[in-house]
């Protein structure tokens, strides 16, 4: 199982009628790229960070490198916890979660970043000066 | 480029969280050359993320006039404190671009 095998998920959930499916849209589509991101950096020999701080350490990897791809990563990274947080934690009547608007674009978001970092991975030389980079601040 | 002035509310959660973590100068920088560099800004939104398991993080939410979704001027501030402050302390920060008003009402 990948993360990016969740985005499927966002994408039906997106599509469905209720406010709870567009909230657990936005949870999927946060988590399909945090874990690609998570288990890419990992398979190229940075150490998987603990479960108490997978999702801090995942960020700032995004923001140890150069790298305008990992930068844009990291862009929308931001923008899908934010919009993961609301969407777990905050129940209130939020704009975003009126209608499937913000919960389709997360997935469209997460979909593109996700081929951001299939683009870094796959250019041998890129993959090695942004591993390089982020190893010397969080390894 | 000239300071723009925008409605900045920041909450008292968000002051609390960057005196603990000693980035009011950070804060205060980055929101300054937010008005200073954003096209298309309306306003920012400061809260804070203490109590969910993705942070503690200061979420900096940016209001943006839809006219000007996906400026350049939008990624080179979100890359700002990265270059200015390193990725350590950068990371402290969310900063979110909302176009379409999803964080309204707060």
């Amino acid at each position: 199982m990948r993360g990016r095998d969740l985005l499927p998920v966002a994408g039906r959930a997106a599509r469905q009628q209720t406010e709870a499916d567009w909230r657990t849209a936005a949870n999927r589509a946060y988590y399909a790229l945090m874990l690609e991101v998570r288990d890419g950096f990992a398979q190229l020999g940075l150490t998987p960070p603990p479960l108490t701080a997978v999702h801090l350490t995942t960020r700032k990897r995004l923001f140890a490198t150069g790298d305008p791809g990992v930068n844009q990563i990291g862009l929308w990274f931001d923008d899908l916890q934010r919009l993961r947080r609301a969407a777990d934690y905050d129940t209130g009547s939020l704009p975003a979660f009126a209608t499937n608007a913000a919960a389709l674009s997360a997935e469209q978001r997460s979909l593109d970043a996700i081929r951001l970092l299939d683009a870094v991975i796959a250019d041998a030389a890129r993959r090695a000066a942004v591993i390089a980079e982020i190893q010397k601040v969080f390894p | 480029m000239t300071t723009v002035e925008v409605p900045t509310t920041i909450q008292p959660e968000a002051i609390e969280l960057v005196k603990k973590l000693g980035v009011e100068r950070q804060l205060e920088a980055i929101l300054e050359q937010g008005r200073r560099t954003v096209r298309g800004l309306l306003g920012c939104y400061v809260d804070a993320d203490t109590q969910s398991e993705m942070g503690p993080t200061v979420d900096i939410i940016a209001r943006i006039d839809p006219a000007f979704e996906g400026d350049p001027s939008h990624a080179a501030w979100w890359n700002w404190r990265i270059d200015q402050y390193g990725p350590e302390t950068a990371a402290s920060f969310v900063v979110v671009f909302d176009s379409h008003g999803y964080y309204d009402a707060r």
